[in-house]
């Protein structure tokens, strides 16, 4: 899902980063080779980024707007969060820039 | 693939509405940052839609057969409510030896069983209220049970507890009077996470008996003549359990528990279970088990009575004995769907031989196979 | 009273154990470090081990029984 708005929107300044956590970087590579994609994935396996941001559950992510601030948090998955992912994303963009 | 950029770049903003430091705010327009780990992601529903289709066969050396098709299924209405209902069916050949004293060509039983429960997902706690109900010739039961769970010390902690009561109704046979009986249970646990590759849990649980409980079928030696049993009418139970998760290298996993029951009855028992899984490939896992289970008997069983006694029996479960269970279990779930149901359905088999001390021997093959419902959106 | 003890002791040993963080719990996720993952399978198991032995329970609540013997 992030992949597909990150295809679609990275024109309009959108960009994803994906921290993955894994301390093995093996079972997560075998899993991005099932999964092409076009955003970028960084390996984070000392918790780095989960710590900066405290990170309650997994997975979390974040929306950040052109200013740097945090605006939306997302902690969990589940099959209705797209809808609201791709509002938000909507949101910020249509936002004045700095 | 990139490595982590400088925790400096991240680590300034922990709330909404706080900024970033300025080399990511420069770099980004927009930015979504997601953390996540890859066995998480590859089906991240907490609590996915699914049904389950089971089919299991149980034969013993009593002349017992047991045929039960039964259907599972988990539906989510919203991301925090979900619906969990089931249905089974026993097809029961009653042809054990306390059948075949009068029915000589064996006879059959039919099973029904159906249930359903509500579980409500809060943000660290979770709820269930639910009801089960059994239908077969010679006995009914209604059950109502509710419990709940709740995450502490960010889920690493985790306290469950649950009750439910139950009202039966067996049958005599064969003079089709009914009986009543009420049986109340409760539940307490506690999950630990220990280290990142350690669970553990402990638990206790409380069950009390009020009512009919005699054997309809079963009739002990009684000064030479078979009379129907005589058991008392109140039992009160208590389980400890004492149970551990440990995750070995190479994709390996062990388990362990642990179970010391006893009763006003004087029953005492001791269950001890180990078990070896092993994630082959990541469509193919394999599980191997065994039990150890002794107990005491009643203190009202003997194999013969004599005189006037006040309790009799002849109920096998009540007498002293030992066993033995050996297990065997394969899930295939492969990558892209099994035959033609979508991504994420799997099949189950499973073999238990069970073998005891006075003789007893039965085996019980399993197949289950588990199919996804709605639209599974994937990685998020 | 011994048992109950012992258990008690234990429960508040195990609560006091080392903080795992969200983002290290990859290894605990999977369905075998889960009590009682399939519990449709737990609770048929228990159905026909609890027709044959003396014992019950100690896993989850109970159902309202049989009168399969």
């Amino acid at each position: 899902m992030l992949d597909r708005l990150y295809r679609q929107r990275h024109r309009d300044g959108l960009e994803v980063l994906a921290i993955n956590v894994d301390e093995e970087r093996q079972e997560a590579e075998k899993f991005l080779e099932r999964r092409p994609h076009e955003m970028p994935v960084f390996f984070d396996p000392k918790g780095h980024a989960p710590e900066a941001f405290q990170v309650e559950a997994m997975p979390s992510s974040y929306l950040v707007d052109r200013r740097g601030r945090i605006r939306f948090k997302h902690v969990g998955y589940t099959s209705s969060v797209g809808a609201k992912y791709e509002r938000e994303v909507d949101a910020l963009l249509s936002e004045e820039p700095p | 693939m990139a490595s982590a950029s400088s925790p400096a770049a991240v680590a300034a903003s922990r709330r909404p509405g706080t900024r970033l430091a300025p080399p990511l705010a420069l770099v980004a327009g927009l930015t979504v940052v997601a953390i996540g780990e890859a066995v998480l992601l590859d089906g991240a529903e907490d609590q996915p839609s699914e049904i389950g289709i089971e089919f299991h066969t149980f034969q013993d050396s009593r002349g017992v057969t047991v045929q039960s098709p039964a259907v599972d299924l988990t539906r989510d209405f919203t991301d925090r409510t979900a619906l969990r209902a089931k249905f089974g069916v026993d097809a029961i050949s009653a042809a054990s030896d306390s059948c075949v004293r009068c029915h000589s060509q064996g006879v059959s039983n039919r099973r029904v069983t159906l249930g359903a429960s509500l579980v409500r997902k809060l943000t660290d706690a979770k709820l269930s209220l639910g009801a089960e109900f059994s239908q077969e010739n010679f006995y009914r039961a209604t059950t109502i049970l509710t419990s709940g769970s709740r995450n502490f010390n960010k889920a690493n902690t985790t306290v469950a507890g649950g009750f439910s009561v139950s009202r039966n109704q067996p049958t005599l046979h064969p003079r089709r009077v009914s009986r009543s009986q009420t049986t109340e249970n409760a539940f307490v646990s506690l999950t630990q996470t220990l280290t990142r590759s350690t669970v553990a849990q402990v638990g206790y649980e409380f069950g009390h008996i009020g009512g009919y409980q005699n054997d309809p079928f079963l009739r002990a030696f009684v000064n030479g003549e078979l009379l129907l049993g005589n058991n008392p009418d109140r039992r009160t139970r208590h389980t400890f359990t004492l149970r551990l998760r440990q995750a070995l290298p190479a994709q390996t996993y062990l388990e362990a528990d642990y179970r010391h029951y006893f009763d006003d009855w004087s029953i005492h028992s001791n269950s001890v279970s180990v078990g070896l899984s092993h994630q082959f490939t990541p469509e193919f896992l394999l599980h191997f088990g065994y039990r150890r289970y002794d107990q005491t008997g009643a203190f009202f069983y003997a194999p013969e009575y004599f005189g006037f006694p006040e309790f009799f029996t002849s109920d096998f479960r009540l007498e002293p004995f030992t066993s033995n269970l050996y297990t065997g279990r394969g899930v295939f779930t492969p990558r892209h769907g099994l035959w033609f149901l979508p991504p994420g359905a799997g099949i189950t088999a499973q073999y238990d031989r069970y073998s005891s001390d006075t003789d007893f021997l039965a085996g019980i093959f399993t197949v289950r196979l588990k199919i996804p419902l709605g639209n599974r959106a994937g990685s998020p | 009273m011994k048992t109950l003890t012992g258990l008690v002791a234990l429960s508040l040993g195990l609560a006091g154990c080392t903080t795992v963080q969200p983002w290290q719990r990859g290894r605990l996720a999977h369905e075998c470090m889960t009590f009682d993952a399939d519990a449709s399978r737990a609770a048929y198991e228990a159905h026909w081990q609890e027709s044959r032995e003396g014992a019950a329970g100690g896993f989850g609540v109970q159902s309202g029984g049989c009168g399969c013997k």
